[in-house]
């Protein structure tokens, strides 16, 4: 219980600001978690086409928006909000390596957390359905779930 | 010595030197330059850098790069230890090195085909490069699009300039979202040079170029990179027209040992495809039968064979979710389902996809040399290419069905009356056929714009003719090297010497396309339902290729028109071609 109320603590200002809400209104911290912020909108192929110009031109603001939650686009803070960020931008990932029990999110986010990536992998795989209770969990819930796993 | 003429100093800064004497620095805005003659005078930047440098001004904050180099060659003292916000920036990003990554072209849009190139400063964060930092230069465009945008960028109506991202954003848009692999060629960089490198992006951030797509774009930027860090590399210098980003990839990998490591980053697309195709025929039943009824009930398969099957049904409902095919609450349900059965299935090996490297393709310019016979009479000719490649190239390393060719000139020479004449302008030609499958079903397309000779049989006149020809329709391969298609074109002529002037029409066409490696053949019929009989016709075409290396090879084609009005046109070429 005390790990979980610290993983709460060290997460606790990021987690303030990141209800759903805020999220959205920011525009998102990238565009892999679409899915998972409720958005409905897409970017579809054609416009995928017009931000990628003939001779592979691309045009900041809709393929590189302002990312990872960070003004800057850079990936900043202690291990609670580079965990969010990550999870926040890569839950669809994460959420397939988490059932599979191994992959490159799992070896990340033992790097984040220094923790044994094989062994993260096989808890998290254990532990899914507590991970993912139901189909609309949230970033902030499935990062505080994934360090106390990591942690136990 | 005088450095401020030094190649160090010249390429850190982006001068190029004017046809009439002086220099003029690359970057357009003041930010860029410590003095307001900074653009014009590298010596009067230099003097005016190493006095402020020297008197402890903040400004040598912003340029790292520059005051680590004249620190080197002893014009400057102190350190950049009291700069917050680049310390900070040197923090979050951990750099332990730099890669150029490639992403190759969209399924189904071979305009994309030229590819896009970025650069990750690789980290030294424990974990993965997920954590690495990804930097693209790219244009501010606000928010014109089509047309409006293509025109401004090829003129110069945009100011591009970099923009730094997770390398997990970057994964996430070209991987996940547009489905285009992401090839990464590390740098072979000392450690003196990569901290050169960061610091140089560091000074770019603030910096606006003018951006042109043929030139002055993301791939030319990042050869002007290189060229800053290693000022002896001369890898600018083929770029003064266009620089396509395949190429660039290509200089860049054809200095010797610059590029120690290449990996392949497969788009999800890709994946899926590797995946289904790994599968036994009840695995794939299983597949398909979840896809489509949602059924995940497999008990027929061993636990291997179901994880294999649910982690591609994730992907692929992670695919048609971000294609907009599918509900989000469908998705969710759904691809929940499918990961809640997986995660109490067994450890499995995950099918890695084989890709090709891009930098092993064919030359994209290219020169060909004919003959051939034209209604019995003979000719010679010679066509240039500058880009890209054809259906019957050699497609190593590109996308299989894919055909782009640009501003094509092709020459003849007519033996019996010794006329010379430009016979074909090809202003650009689209050939792309994706396969259609079970799973995906993508559109293939063509299209056409040319000037070309035409003969008309009415009044006996040869002359040139504009062509528009555009066409959807849809490719399926019954085997891997047999693909057959349908297309249906509009087609439409202009010429001064065809009965008033012009026609329209609909162009059925079918096609095969074989692809047996060295060989390569395609077949296609047409008719033309035009508008006037001139235009009415049945088309034949066949060419085949034998490839002897990707870049020389040696085709046939035929030709044949049937004219409504009862006459025929026969061609025939053998052609050798040349890519360099």
């Amino acid at each position: 219980m005390k790990k979980i109320l610290g993983a709460v603590l060290a997460c606790s200002i990021v987690c303030l600001t990141s209800n759903a809400n805020a999220i959205d209104s920011t525009g998102g911290c990238g565009l892999g978690s679409m899915a998972w912020r409720g958005q409905s909108g897409i970017i579809p192929q054609s416009l995928a086409m017009t931000t990628n110009g003939f001779f592979g031109s691309n045009t900041f603001g809709v393929t590189f928006g302002t990312s990872g939650c960070d003004p800057n686009g850079r990936i900043t803070g202690g291990t609670g909000r580079m965990m969010l960020a990550f999870l926040e931008d890569n839950m669809e990932q994460f959420a397939m390596d988490a059932a599979a029990g191994k992959g490159e999110t799992i070896e990340t986010l033992a790097g984040i957390m220094n923790v044994d990536s094989s062994k993260l992998g096989k808890d998290v795989q254990r532990n899914f359905a507590y991970i993912f209770p139901n189909d609309d969990v949230e970033a902030a819930d499935v990062t505080l779930r994934v360090m106390e796993i990591a942690n136990a | 010595m005088n450095y401020a003429e030094s190649p160090e100093w010249l390429k850190l800064l982006h001068y190029k030197s004017l046809t009439f004497g002086g220099y003029e620095g690359l970057v357009d805005n003041d930010k860029f330059y410590a003095d307001e003659e900074g653009r014009y005078n590298p010596q009067k930047e230099m003097e005016t850098e190493i006095k402020l440098f020297n008197e402890g001004d903040k400004i040598k904050c912003e340029f790292p790069a520059r005051f680590e180099w004249l620190k080197e060659k002893g014009l400057v003292k102190g350190n950049l230890d009291d700069c917050e916000e680049y310390q900070s920036f040197m923090n979050d990003v951990k750099p332990d090195g730099i890669t150029v990554l490639f992403t190759n072209a969209y399924m189904s849009n071979p305009a994309s085909l030229f590819g896009h190139t970025l650069i990750r400063i690789d980290t030294a964060r424990k974990g993965t490069q997920m954590l690495a930092h990804g930097s693209n230069f790219g244009a501010n465009s606000g928010d014109d699009s089509g047309p409006i945008y293509a025109f401004k960028g090829l003129v110069g109506g945009y100011y591009g300039g970099y923009v730094i991202s997770p390398y997990w954003d970057v994964i996430n848009t070209y991987n996940n979202i547009e489905n285009r692999d992401i090839w990464e060629y590390h740098l072979n960089l000392t450690l003196k040079e990569q901290n050169k490198f960061v610091n140089h992006l560091y000074e770019m951030k603030n910096a606006l170029i003018r951006y042109f797509f043929l030139n002055k774009n993301c791939s030319y930027m990042i050869l002007e990179l290189l060229e800053a860090v290693r000022p002896e590399l001369n890898v600018t210098a083929d770029y003064n027209y266009w620089a396509i980003p395949l190429d660039t990839l290509k200089t860049i990998k054809e200095v010797p040992d610059l590029v120690d490591n290449v990996n392949y980053r497969p788009s999800r697309y890709t994946k899926i495809k590797a995946q289904t195709k790994a599968m036994n025929e009840g695995q794939f039943e299983a597949f398909y039968r979840g896809i489509k009824e949602h059924d995940y009930d497999m008990e027929n398969l061993s636990e291997t064979e179901q994880s294999a099957v649910l982690e591609t049904q994730y992907q692929y409902y992670q695919y048609i979710y971000t294609a907009g095919y599918m509900e989000l609450k469908d998705y969710r349900k759904n691809s929940f389902a499918v990961l809640r059965k997986r995660s109490s299935m067994p450890e499995i090996e995950t099918v890695k996809p084989q890709g090709e490297e891009p930098n092993l393709s064919h030359a994209s310019a290219q020169i060909m040399f004919g003959g051939g016979v034209y209604n019995h009479k003979s000719f010679e000719q010679i066509n240039l290419r500058p880009a890209y490649t054809a259906l019957t190239d050699d497609n190593w390393g590109l996308i299989k069905g894919a055909g782009i060719s640009v501003l094509e000139s092709q020459f003849r020479y007519y033996n019996q009356n010794h006329k010379a004449v430009l016979h074909r302008f090809t202003g650009l030609k689209i050939d792309s056929f994706v396969p259609a499958d079970k799973i995906f079903s993508p559109w293939s397309y063509i299209s056409d714009f040319n000037i070309h000779r035409e003969y008309n049989p009415s009044n006996n006149h040869e002359g040139y003719v504009g062509e528009i020809k555009f066409g959807m329709g849809k490719t399926y391969a019954l085997f891997d090297w047999f693909w057959l298609y349908g297309i249906l074109s509009a087609k439409g002529q202009y010429g001064g010497f065809i009965r008033e002037n012009q026609w329209m029409g609909a162009a059925p066409e079918i096609g095969v396309f074989n692809d047996f490696g060295r060989f390569k053949a395609n077949f296609g019929a047409e008719k033309d339902f035009a508008t006037r009989k001139f235009g009415s016709r049945l088309i034949y075409k066949a060419e085949t290729s034998v490839n002897f290396t990707k870049d020389i090879s040696f085709a046939v084609m035929y030709n044949m028109s049937h004219n409504e009005s009862g006459h025929n046109r026969q061609e025939l070429i053998g052609q050798l071609r040349y890519s360099y």
